[in-house]
């Protein structure tokens, strides 16, 4: 416990410099973001392949034909993710038919703990119609650089498990034929939500 | 002589938080709330709500039966990326209500035995700077809930 000063900082620092250094892509993206490039930024979104609850490929072809409202978070994410998947959950209630052309999907970025299982058990609890999908660290990795997510660990303690993740708070609406829409924001509520999705789904 | 000196040590011991008592009349706590865990999850959010009654003080620290540790914890939004901080303390001001709710202050759970399901409740205590320790009953929500069960306004929230 009682470590030196400059182990335990260097203890700390080092995961989180080895994170920023694979992830200075998602970096970039997020630095994109931040000043308020997404409509004009083309490329969100690209191919992937992870894994469902069931453990079963789910591939960015898979999930062509319907839009998709795609999230990252993770299920250890004790107040924000579940805040935001409520709101999603009570987006599509809102949405009524409407929710039938869109898919929500909620991709972790700490497959390490979210496995297919412990994903699939996450999701449902909010919705049954919310799809949880984890992966290996690189297909994660992948997935995150192409929607230009941003994720990093953040140590809460001396145990393996014990931290938690930092991770982008946009939602991403896309085309049925996988294109970039529009961002949404994961503190909207459940109405301003749906508003935000049947503008859209209403225009295309 | 004995006595004296005896007087002499005493007095400052009693002085410091004699005087940091006169200060504070004590710390209510009320509208202890949880979420019910999702899936298999191993980490809730508490939130509370805090009224520092007479001087300024100081949440410092939590703990529960239900969980193996509980930390002080903030959300909050960085330019599109949502972040979380532990914090050593949270500022109770004087004659002021303080809020944790979902998407800003919260108590996090890890380690936890159980899972929190909805209807459950558990007692959470609760430590400060100056006030002694309060106890409260944390009252269990739905997953993802926005507001305590039971159907309780939000303290300060002006609901009529």
């Amino acid at each position: 416990m009682v470590l030196p000063m400059n182990s335990r900082v260097r203890a700390a620092l080092l995961p989180v410099a080895a994170f920023m250094l694979v992830l200075g892509i998602g970096a970039g993206g997020w630095l994109l973001l931040s000043h308020n490039a997404v409509p004009q930024l083309g490329g969100i979104g690209g191919p992937f392949t992870l894994t469902d609850g069931a453990g079963q490929t789910v591939t960015d072809r898979t999930l062509r034909g319907r839009y998709l409202l795609v999230y990252f978070g993770y299920t250890f994410c004790p107040d924000v993710c579940p805040t935001t998947l409520t709101a999603v959950a009570g987006a599509l209630d809102k949405l009524g038919k409407q929710a039938d052309r869109l898919q929500p999907v909620f991709i972790t970025v700490d497959p390490a703990r979210d496995t297919p299982k412990v994903i699939g058990a996450y999701t449902a609890a909010f919705s049954s119609r919310i799809l949880g999908l984890t992966g290996t660290d690189d297909q994660i990795a992948a997935v995150a650089r192409e929607y230009r997510v941003y994720y990093a660990k953040r140590r809460t303690g001396e145990g393996p498990g014990d931290y938690t993740m930092d991770h982008s708070s946009i939602l991403y609406l896309m085309a049925p034929d996988g294109h970039f829409i529009a961002p949404i924001a994961a503190n909207e509520t459940a109405a301003q939500m749906a508003a935000d999705i049947a503008r859209h789904l209403n225009a295309g | 002589m004995p006595t004296r000196r005896a007087v002499f040590l005493t007095v400052p011991l009693l002085a410091l938080p004699a005087a940091a008592l006169a200060q504070t009349a004590g710390v209510t706590a009320d509208h202890a709330w949880a979420r019910a865990t999702a899936g298999m999850g191993r980490t809730a959010a508490v939130y509370v709500t805090l009224h520092a009654e007479g001087g300024a003080d100081r949440l410092i620290g939590a703990t529960t039966p239900r969980a193996g540790m509980a930390m002080l914890h903030e959300s909050f939004d960085d330019h599109g990326i949502s972040r979380m901080r532990m914090l050593d303390a949270v500022d109770l001001p004087p004659g002021q209500t303080v809020t944790f709710r979902p998407g800003g202050l919260h108590i996090m759970l890890t380690h936890l035995g159980q899972p929190l399901v909805k209807g459950d409740s558990f007692p959470l205590t609760l430590r400060f700077a100056h006030a002694k320790p309060v106890t409260v009953t944390v009252k269990v929500a739905a997953p993802g809930a926005e507001t305590p069960p039971g159907g309780d306004a939000m303290p300060g929230m002006n609901m009529q």
